[in-house]
């Protein structure tokens, strides 16, 4: 077998066994540092070299070939004549713009130029340096084509993110995240609290820690994740060393957020008793019953809840780099601790994170890479949702009426006294402090990688990856608050563990045939299994609240667990060919297996096929000076989204519902063996361009994303046992149009000078349902799934206003007209909105001048609407008695004859007022100035007296200015568009401070 | 010949793709397919705990059901200030998406598919006949019991309608999805009463948590109180009060404190393990819960001194009266384990049955036993007609899910003397009997899916 080996490498090699000469040089930058790790190679074969620790290399050059080609990462490649030299020394210039940088795609990197896929870039100049928790949070409005919104401000919660649209109806939707090459995993993992401020594990990567993001949009570029790709993806790329001088960095940060409410405002004590009045008074109550229910009295102890709930956040980040090497290794390590606190009190989030990238090269063959990154994070969760302690809840519902403190004891309420008429009967302010939720998350991902050169243009790589997660946590509630009262106290625990592993084995080859065709391939092999797991427990029964373990319970309360598996099996294969560097071809094809999907339907294949023209270099265009670059681009191609649950295509019983202790089983979900994949065929065309000496250069894109076989939970006849049965049926379309622009007003006559740099990108995106089983519509909340409507359309009876005669409400009849009965059918329904923008953009515009730089950045979401739930609790007509009220509640109908916005308010709300309808359906388009950074780069001049690189000293503030015309917390909601007490985001400044030595 | 360095990477990669193609073929760990799971009577046994676990589900006798029909009559009333649970019930402010009705309907088809599996799959599995026998059973009373539930709850009384014709629900016999039409009230009340005559037949005695036959027998005797057959209703109650096993308690209050009074002839139990917190059925009367519904002075007018029935209400410190019968158990705060048939329910089924078959003498009898038992001076005669029947109904069994339907069946408009006070949520203060509000809309959900399925007029 050996020498079948041997025998078909020496053949190979020996078509590089001719005549040679030696040539040396070196490789250095404009100003003359050297470039350590340049490639040199011969033109036109495969012999090359890379520079060494002092940039210089030596070369067996063929006879014959009289050019070098000298190329290195952030440089413009380099042709040098050598003909009749011995040495040789390069200077190489720095690459200006986007438009030739490497591209990573995941499973390769190309030049930008070469790119013929649709993908946007995110650098680590936009991604540093913002205190935020995770990469989504900053991805926003960066990117044409992502849609990123926050649906909770506490610290670490989850970020919804879509790419080009919402592709799905109830499978996943959230694109797929590939960390250095490798998928890993996204979301919450935590057992106990699945709400929307839950932890997410995306949150354990440090955006410092970041080189580039890339969003693969497009079919050539999502194919090649198959049944994973549909959603988009996002490419993460960390940092790595250069050889070099190590280079030192020291970060600090120090900021604070404030709360902020929008258009949000309650009414005080005073108002509140004398709105309340007002509403006994309009239902007949006589004036011994008013003062009876709302005596003044009530009005000595009153609290602002809000202002008691609310507080500034402090944050705080302290982190170290280092990256540096030689020809033969290098390395990037760093370290950090963030640490964000919470504007809503008991609250925060932080993490410290450690990370080592080290990339070794053996041999002219061999080489090896490793990546670790561990992080541990701990969250203080302000629950939301249905427990009593959630502050969220009760900060915004409790009446301004009731007294923090009971006035007998002078101690504050703990919400279970007689007297307290707080909506859900514990005081948070007491509780908070007493019951905790701390998530703990530990996540190491790691990878090593090995690759060997075959021949100088085959190569093999094989990655082995460790994406390990696991989530410790406590819930703890205090016996003498409303949540433990019940119990004397109970505390719940849990232990979560997800592991992910992946094998990937790839072969890459290129090669070129005459001088215009070139030519290159790769064939990927990649395996992943995961398990999730996880075990909890409760206690009942203590004695203090310093005992937070298990073992001080007097008795046990429950024990649970479960574990799950899935497993992915591809081949993947990818062709490039290249006419003339011109025209370009590119084709991929993926066979993907599921455990996911029905036993008849397990295997599924991928393609795509693209090109594109390089229409500048044409001989026609030379004569264009002003044209820099102009490129067409087109692909189609198919992927899919198997984003559903690890068993949805299995008829099974489930086990857990329990009679007197003794176990029981029920039907849990109807099976269906022919379940597999939502497909999604996309095509995409784009035109690159850079004119005026590359001072204004951009891209314009327009894309159609057709997803069919939705994996749809159809509603089903309840008498079944079931609501819904998961199929694959329905088509969902998004068509749109992305551009993004990069302009360079001023550009400096010499280093230092004035320079002013914009970056602005829009993106339009029109959603269709196009087909749903039988044509029928699929309700949705307030929202409706019908086709030829987008998927978020709102679906809600239209108000019409208050009948001035007797201030009770009207909503549009059939067949025009108003009436004033809410409960006709209710099929008197209308598509009156949209949850999601006609189009969001972002404008970043950058000033520098000296050491001095100014940046801005806007963003804007236009033409959608947010269901404002919270308004139609806080403004129901006297429904809500006992409850806070919005401010606004207290203008309404009071006179016969009068033109109101709001009925008249009466005991148990006015005829139904409050129900759904379009008079809580808000405008949610806004503008807000996302990131503002002043900084300031110490003097060159001062640095070389202080041996230090450099300092940068910068305050930046986040979300200082908003201007919108919603009336709630924030016009930033998630797609559903149904705003109901949710955690609101803050405004933050933060100053912070550079040193790299 | 560094080239060699190849080979076992190639080896690694060529041995790892087959190796983990099995690995698509993955089970879950909490779950069994539905064959395997339904394969012998062990497996059959633990459906049915499932089926009776159906029965336990939040929308209906977890709390929902029981509720219901308190907050639509006039022995509670719905404070001012609430946690917004049952508004629309309380206000007749009825739509085809009111969540409360569509949790009966919904938890109701999902305990009747339950007890389908059961009951379709029995006869095929090996076992013990008296086994098989008494799953079987217990799956058919479970069926029988959420059928006429939910015909008493979307359809016309049988008593006040015309039953041959009015719509009921679909009769759901066989697992499936399917469009199912309504069947009408007849052919509904026709299956329940099938389902419970087999099922007394193959049920043996296996104390009150769970059907046995007299618990088929008493649960026959209501519906044919419901169906105005008298004869047969006073028969059935006549078996049960005849039956040693069962005496009405000598204590109410010892009766409400918990499960396994001597009255109980089926009790649907819960364990301190199910507990809900907030939402235990007894959370939403008691002030240590939500507190929202409360006791009307219709009810306490309606006791006389000595009357140990008033002592299950209690006065709080805010001068509102609670509903004492679910204040713990176990001493886990409003949970309970709702009696759904006790023994002076069969006196007061006899009583009527007896009365309307004009044997008055009788009936006095029936009431005046319960009476005299509960410390309430004995009647000398019905001065009032049915009406005392009905009172003392509502004296015995509030808030155990019965005071709306009583009117309803009876034909008796439903008038809330105590209305529109400062403490309450504004709300009609009558309710006629032949009112389309009295039948509960189908829900939205169903409507929408199933095209044969007609909805109430009204709606």
């Amino acid at each position: 077998m050996k020498q079948i080996y041997v025998f078909v490498f020496l053949l190979l090699a020996a078509g590089t066994l001719s005549a040679q000469r030696t040539l040396t040089g070196s490789v250095a930058d404009e100003t003359g540092n050297a470039l350590i790790g340049a490639t040199v190679v011969a033109k036109g074969t495969n012999v090359g070299k890379v520079s060494d620790a002092e940039g210089k290399f030596s070369l067996a050059v063929p006879d014959g070939v009289n050019t070098l080609v000298v190329s290195y990462t952030g440089y413009q490649t380099q042709e040098v004549d050598v003909t009749g030299l011995r040495t040789v020394s390069v200077v190489l210039l720095e690459a200006a713009g986007l438009l030739t940088e490497l591209v990573v795609t995941g499973y390769s990197e190309v030049e930008s130029k070469k790119l013929v896929s649709s993908v946007a870039v995110v650098g680590a100049k936009q991604l540093e340096n913002i205190p935020m928790t995770d990469v989504n949070q900053l991805l926003q409005g960066r990117a044409a084509g992502v849609y990123t919104t926050a649906n909770s401000g506490q610290p670490g919660a989850q970020q919804q993110v879509r790419v080009r649209g919402t592709g799905s109806i109830t499978a996943g939707r959230n694109p797929l995240y590939v960390v250095d090459g490798i998928i890993v995993e996204q979301g919450n993992f935590s057992a106990l609290d699945a709400g929307t401020n839950a932890v997410d594990v995306l949150a354990q990567i440090n955006p410092n820690d970041i080189e580039t993001i890339s969003v693969l949009k497009d079919a050539t570029a999502t194919a090649l994740y198959g049944s994973r790709g549909s959603n988009g993806v996002i490419v993460i790329t960390t940092k790595r060393g250069k050889a070099g001088k190590t280079l030192v960095t020291v970060k600090a940060q120090n900021g604070v957020t404030k709360p902020n409410f929008g258009n949000f405002e309650l009414m005080n004590a005073e108002e509140a008793w004398n709105y309340e009045r007002k509403v006994l008074k309009n239902s007949g109550r006589t004036q011994e019953q008013i003062d009876a229910t709302r005596p003044a009295s009530m009005l000595d102890n009153t609290t602002d809840w809000l202002d008691e709930a609310f507080n500034d956040g402090k944050t705080y980040n302290v982190e170290l780099q280092a990256q540096g090497g030689n020809d033969k290794t290098r390395f990037f390590v760093s370290g950090g601790y963030f640490d964000q606190g919470g504007i809503l009190i008991g609250s925060d989030f932080n993490r410290l994170s450690l990370r080592s990238n080290i990339d070794h090269t053996a041999s002219d063959r061999l080489s090896f890479g490793l990546n670790l990154n561990g992080s541990y994070s701990q969250q203080n969760n302000a629950v939301d949702g249905n427990r009593f302690q959630s502050p969220i809840a009760s900060a915004f519902t409790t009446t301004p009426l009731q007294g923090k403190t009971n006035p007998a004891t002078g101690l504050l309420y703990t919400g279970l006294e007689d007297d307290y008429i707080g909506l859900t009967g514990d005081n948070f302010l007491y509780s908070l402090p007493l019951n905790t939720v701390d998530v703990n998350t530990f996540r190491l991902l790691t990878k090593l990688s090995a690759t060997y050169k075959v021949l100088d243009n085959l190569s093999f790589t094989q990655n082995a990856n460790i994406d390990m997660i696991s989530v410790d946590e406590v819930d703890y509630d205090d016996p003498t608050t409303a949540d433990g009262v019940n119990d004397r106290g109970n505390l719940s625990a849990a232990y979560t563990q997800n592991r992910a592993l992946t094998s990937q084995s790839l072969l890459r080859y290129f090669t070129s045939f005459g001088n215009d065709h070139d030519f290159d391939a790769m064939g990927v092999f990649e395996y992943q299994r995961t398990n999730f797991k996880t075990f909890n427990a409760g206690g009942k029964g203590f004695a203090s609240g310093k005992l937070k373990t298990l073992d001080s319970a007097a008795e046990p309360n429950f024990v649970g667990g479960n574990q799950t598996d899935f497993a992915f099996i591809s081949y993947l294969g990818q062709a490039n060919y290249a006419f003339k560097q011109r025209y370009r071809l590119t084709a991929s094809i993926r066979r993907d297996g599921s455990s996911r999907f029905g036993a008849n339907n397990r295997w599924a294949n991928f393609w795509s096929v693209g090109g594109s023209w390089q229409l500048s270099d044409e001989g026609f265009m030379s004569s264009v000076g002003a044209i820099n670059t102009l490129r067409l681009r087109a692909s189609y191609g198919t992927s899919g989204n198997a984003a559903i649950g690890n068993f949805d295509s299995q008829e099974l019983y489930g086990f857990g519902a329990a009679y007197q202790n003794e176990p029981g089983s029920s039907p849990a979900q109807i099976g269906n063996p022919d379940l597999t994949w939502e497909l999604s065929k996309n095509f995409n065309a784009g035109l690159d361009f850079a004119i005026l000496d590359n001072r204004v250069s951009g891209t314009v894109e327009y894309y159609n994303r057709k997803s069919e076989d939705l994996l749809l939970n159809v509603p089903v006849s309840a008498t079944s046992g079931f609501t819904t049965a998961t199929r694959n049926l329905g088509k969902v379309q998004n068509t749109g149009v992305e551009a993004t622009l990069n302009l360079k007003p001023f550009k400096p006559n010499r280093a230092g000078g004035f320079e002013w740099e914009v970056g602005f990108n829009i993106s339009f995106n029109k959603n269709k349902v196009l087909e749903l089983p039988d044509g029928e519509d699929i309700l949705n909340g307030f929202q409706v799934f019908r086709e030829g409507e987008p998927i978020r359309a709102f679906y809600l009876r239209k108000w019409a206003g208050v009948n001035p005669a007797n201030g009770t409400p009207l909503w549009a009849a059939d067949g025009g007209g108003v009436t004033g009965t809410y409960t006709s059918p209710l099929n008197l329904r209308q598509i009156v909105g949209n949850a999601e923008p006609d189009f969001i953009a972002g404008l970043n515009n950058t000033f520098t001048f000296r050491g001095l730089s100014l940046t801005a950045f806007f963003y804007t979401a236009q033409g959608h609407e947010i269901y404002n739930q919270s308004r139609a609790f806080m403004e129901s007509d006297g429904l809500r008695f006992g409850w806070a009220h919005l401010k606004t509640a207290n203008v309404h109908w009071e006179n016969p004859g009068d033109i109101a916005a709001r009925p008249q308010p009466r005991s148990g709300g006015n005829n139904g007022a409050q129900n759904s309808s379009t008079r809580y359906l808000e405008d949610a388009s806004y503008i807000r100035l996302r990131n503002i950074v002043l900084g300031y780069d110490l003097p060159a001049a001062w640095m070389q007296r202080a041996k230090l690189q450099s300092v940068k000293l910068y305050v930046q503030g986040q979300n200082l200015w908003t201007q919108t015309d919603y009336s709630g917390l924030d016009p930033e909601a998630d797609e559903n568009g149904n705003e109901f007490f949710r955690y609101p985001v803050g405004k933050s400044i933060t100053f912070g401070l550079d040193i790299t030595f | 010949m560094k080239n060699i360095k190849i080979v076992p990477f190639l080896a690694l990669a060529l041995f790892l793709a087959p190796a983990c193609e099995k690995d698509l073929e993955l089970n879950p760990s909490q779950s069994l397919s539905t064959g395997e799971a339904l394969s012998d009577v062990a497996a059959l046994k633990t459906a049915l705990n499932g089926a009776y676990d159906g029965l336990q589900a939040l929308g209906y006798y977890g709390r929902g059901f029981l509720v219901l029909p308190e907050t639509e009559a006039n022995l509670a009333y719905l404070s001012i200030a609430n946690s917004n649970r049952y508004v629309a019930s309380y206000t007749y402010q009825w739509t085809t998406a009111n969540g409360d009705v569509t949790n009966v309907w919904d938890n109701g088809y999902t305990a009747i598919l339950r007890a389908n599996n059961v009951i379709n799959n029995v006869d095929a599995v090996p076992g013990d006949a008296a086994e098989k026998n008494q799953v079987k059973g217990e799956a058919l009373a479970i069926r029988a019991l959420v059928h006429f539930d939910l015909v008493r709850f979307f359809a016309k009384q049988y008593t006040n309608g015309n039953p041959s014709t009015d719509l009921g629900v679909p009769i759901i016999l066989t697992a499936g999805i399917g469009e199912p039409a309504r069947n009408t009230v007849a052919e509904v009340y026709a299956q329940v009463v099938a389902d419970l005559t087999a099922a007394k037949a193959l049920l043996r005695n296996n104390g009150a948590y769970r059907f046995s036959p007299e618990a088929a027998e008493a649960l026959l005797a209501r519906v044919y109180l419901y169906k105005g057959d008298w004869a047969n209703a006073e028969a059935a109650a006549s078996t049960l009060i005849g039956d040693s096993q069962y005496a009405l308690a000598d204590n109410v209050s010892a009766m409400f404190g918990g499960p396994g009074s001597s009255e109980e002839i089926l009790t649907l139990k819960n364990e301190a393990s199910e507990n809900r917190g907030s939402d235990n059925l007894g959370n939403i009367y008691i002030p240590a819960g939500y507190g929202d519904i409360r006791v009307t002075d219709d009810l306490r007018n309606l006791y006389e001194a000595g009357d140990s029935r008033a002592t299950l209400i209690f006065k709080h410190t805010n001068d509102q009266y609670y509903n004492g019968k679910y204040m713990e158990q176990d001493g886990v705060v409003g949970l309970a384990s709702p009696k759904l048939i006790r023994l002076a329910e069969m006196y007061l089924i006899r009583a009527e049955a007896r009365f309307r078959q004009t044997k008055t003498v009788d009936a006095l009898a029936d009431i005046n036993t319960l009476r005299t038992k509960r410390g309430a001076t004995a009647l000398m005669s019905f001065a009032n007609g049915f009406t005392d029947i009905l009172h003392e109904r509502q004296r015995e069994l509030a808030f155990e899910g019965h005071t709306a339907f009583d009117y309803w069946r009876t034909n008796t408009d439903m008038v809330r003397n105590q209305c529109g006070t400062s403490v309450q949520v504004s709300a009609p203060c009558t309710m006629s009997a032949t009112s389309n509000l009295t039948v509960h809309p189908i829900p939205q959900t169903e409507i929408d899916v199933n095209q044969n399925m007609v909805q109430n007029e009204g709606y």
